[in-house]
């Protein structure tokens, strides 16, 4: 069962910062992604692909499937989004 | 040479994916093989062979892979390799951009033991973004030789030569323990003795390496207690690794982490403008490489008038040889010959596309929607490679792991217009279209195969689970994104001369190979031999071979307002898309100019318009149809060869209807 706050990769909005909760495909081990491990997201799209930046500044891209399985608890999430997030209506696009 | 002297080695070129393996073989070799700015060109093993002084050398070039697990079947294909094939030596081919990513894959290898050279490529595009690897660092801290190199400009291969016959010699020594696992050592050793095999194949089969099934069986016992102590191996040797990958680095590189992402990324990735901003980009590229090119396409036109072929065939007495000559052979060669600006401006725009890394910025945006549609991100690359030819791209699909995703994709390559139909729509729409529009061409087709791919992939996923009873689900992608550049270097030019001179050299032979079929079509009927005047003659035409194969298909045309000769034109299409206009020229008993005037004067923009759409893809070309068939099986191929026709039709007529409302 998914720990409290941890939501898929590709429900926060870019910009969010995130750590690493828990990996439900192995791959991502090899690009860098880990259990722990901080990213930033820098593009998102609602249940779409997302690009993710590592520790050492590599974007990698996700595609719908890989982002929908990476679970992250969320750091910081930008300004502009953060109000419509935390009520969870609408598309915070 | 004395044939005792002669050693044989055989080296692996692994490496991550798009960091130029594929290059540094070409390089090596002097042979062309397709790169692209991608991940996942190598989808399988290519094999050169190297003469370096008494030394003959295999080089396999495997497909990309960031670590030993595999996923995917292509790295499946190179881990295998890796792990059991009979290999002297490696050649770890890694990014100066990715250097944490590079080190994490290598010490993968050096765990194995076998001797390695490491080719820190890129290492141009690191140093503009101000990374600066201290390379005698990292030679010391990894006891390996490290090349810093830029494949595509040819820095640092000749000191992988000189390596690479040193490999196999004492001189390059491997460190197998530059890890330390802590509490998995006492494993590991006891994994290596029971096994007799190289601690990285160890480590491999304590993380549970799929491809290692039978070793994990003989020491099932010992894994089930390392399990029991340690937790989740795999989980554990990973952190390891990037523990050790990320030192190396913080020693080595002397910058901040920032990311590795241009201004321009920020748009062409932008979930909104994205893909509006990727199409201009193409739009303005076609658009300047057409109006470059259009010079230099009349200068061609107007050389091949210069030549006086009827004055040199007056002598030629018999009337059948002079017909074949001019009309078969002669109008052919010219069509040939006018061809070269447009291949060249397509083949530059295809190569660009590819190596520019626009590729990826293209599908990221798209992806999502078409996700709704049923395709597969990974396969998105597969249809976007089809550009270049359907066949290499239908082929490719083999890489996909999912074969639901695999089957959608082979099914939809057919739906994407190649390098021959461009040629095609390129030539009818110079003709139709004004000059400052010619690059609509490369809109067009894409716009409508979109659609078409839309609408397609709806209707026939559905059909998969009807046809195909093994289905397997979907497997997650990810890769890392690889840089934006401007890709201006010998191998984008040789890449290009490439693309040019083999559509050229193939597309000359067959189109003067049919010419010959369709000159013997158009001067012969169920009567026999009419004469090269059916040629010239509308009456006698009527009673040819070619006309009753036009005939069957005209009525369908008619409402578009276009000619029979070219809706039969468009029959012989399905051989080869190439053959279109050298059978348009034939028909008319014409040259190239002749053909430019005919369908000038034939064709009213809205039938033109309905006639490029209907090109893009009404049929795939035989060698397509083959491929597709291996893939997704004859029932599949057939179903989706006679879908592509309708849809070509529908769409056709409803280009037609709104280009009359517009214009």
């Amino acid at each position: 069962m998914n720990q409290v706050g941890d939501v898929r990769v590709n429900e926060l909005p870019s910009g969010s910062v995130a750590r690493v909760s828990r990996l439900l495909i192995g791959r991502l081990r090899d690009l860098g992604i880990m259990e722990g491990s901080l990213i930033r997201i820098l593009f998102s799209t609602p249940n779409g692909p997302a690009v993710v930046e590592t520790w050492d500044g590599r974007p990698i891209v996700l595609d719908s499937d890989a982002a929908s399985n990476l679970l992250v608890t969320p750091l910081s999430i930008p300004q502009r989004h953060r109000r419509r997030y935390r009520h969870g209506y609408g598309s915070w696009r | 040479m004395d044939d005792k002297s002669v050693r044989r080695i055989k080296i692996g070129i692994v490496g991550l994916p798009n960091s130029g393996k594929s290059t540094i073989v070409s390089n090596l070799s002097g042979l062309f093989i397709r790169t692209a700015n991608y991940p996942g060109t190598t989808v399988s093993i290519n094999t050169v062979n190297l003469a370096i002084r008494n030394l003959r050398i295999q080089l396999v070039d495997l497909p990309g892979i960031y670590g030993l697990s595999s996923e995917m079947p292509d790295e499946e294909v190179a881990t295998r390799e890796i792990l059991r094939g009979n290999y002297d030596g490696f050649i770890v081919v890694g990014s100066a951009l990715s250097l944490a990513q590079t080190i994490y894959l290598l010490v993968q290898l050096l765990e194995l033991g076998k001797p390695l050279i490491l080719v820190l490529n890129m290492m141009d595009l690191a140093r503009k973004q101000g990374i600066n690897i201290n390379v005698e660092a990292m030679r010391r801290r990894l006891g390996i030789p490290i090349i810093p190199s830029v494949a595509a400009s040819g820095v640092g291969m000749d000191e992988l030569r000189k390596l690479i016959a040193e490999i196999t010699q004492s001189s390059i020594v491997v460190n197998t323990k530059v890890i330390d696992y802590g509490p998995l050592e006492k494993y590991i050793d006891a994994v290596s003795a029971r096994l007799n095999a190289p601690r990285g194949l160890a480590i491999e089969v304590l993380r549970g390496n799929d491809l290692l099934k039978e070793e994990r069986l003989k020491a099932n016992d010992i894994v089930s207690k390392a399990i029991e102590e340690i937790g989740q191996i795999d989980v554990f040797v990973a952190r390891k690794r990037w523990d050790f990958a990320s030192s190396i680095t913080k020693d080595v590189v002397a910058r901040g982490i920032q990311v590795n992402l241009s201004k321009l990324d920020y748009i062409l990735l932008n979930p909104r403008v994205g893909i509006f901003a990727s199409l201009a980009i193409l739009f303005t590229l076609a658009e300047v490489i057409f109006l470059v090119l259009n010079p230099l396409v009349n200068y061609v036109s107007e050389l091949l008038s210069m030549i006086p072929i009827g004055e040199l065939m007056v002598n030629v007495g018999n009337p059948l040889i002079r017909s074949f000559i001019m009309n078969a052979v002669w109008n052919s060669t010219s069509i040939v010959l006018s061809f070269i600006p447009y291949v060249f401006g397509v083949a530059l725009i295809i190569a660009f596309i590819e190596d520019s890394g626009l590729i990826i910025r293209l599908t990221f945006p798209l992806e999502r929607w078409l996700r709704r549609i049923g395709l597969p991100s990974r396969g998105l690359i597969y249809l976007i490679a089809g550009v270049g030819c359907n066949v290499p791209a239908t082929s490719s699909t083999v890489a996909i792991p999912s074969s639901t995703d695999r089957l959608i994709t082979a099914l939809m390559i057919p739906y994407i217009p190649c390098m021959a139909r461009l040629l095609v729509i390129s030539l009818i729409a110079a003709v139709i279209l004004p000059s400052q529009l010619t690059g609509m061409v490369m809109i067009l087709p894409f716009v409508t195969s979109l659609i078409g791919v839309m609408v397609m992939s709806r209707l026939l996923l559905p059909l998969l689970t009807h046809i195909r009873v093994k289905l397997t689900a979907r497997v997650p992608y990810a890769y890392e994104l690889p840089q934006l550049i401007i890709p201006i270097n010998r191998f984008f030019v040789k890449k290009v001369w490439h693309y040019t001179y083999e559509f050229l050299v193939r597309a000359g032979i067959l189109i003067v190979a049919f010419s010959a079929l369709m000159w013997v079509l158009s001067i012969s009927g169920p009567s026999g031999l009419i004469g090269p005047e059916a040629l010239t003659n509308p009456t006698l035409i009527r009673s040819t071979w070619f006309s009753l194969i036009g005939d069957l298909i005209s009525p369908i045309f008619k409402p578009l307002n276009i000619p029979w000769q070219l809706s039969a034109s468009l029959m012989y299409g399905y051989v080869f898309k190439e053959v279109i206009l050298s059978s348009m020229a034939v028909l008319y008993g014409t040259s190239e100019e002749g053909v430019i005037n005919v369908l000038h004067s034939a064709l009213q923009l809205p039938s033109a318009l309905a006639l490029i759409t209907f090109i893009t893809f009404y049929s795939p070309c035989i060698a397509t149809l083959v491929t597709e068939t291996r893939i997704v099986g004859v029932k599949l191929a057939l179903i989706n060869t006679a879908a592509q026709l309708l849809l070509a039709l529908a769409l056709s007529y409803i280009v037609y209807a709104i280009a009359l409302l517009v214009v």
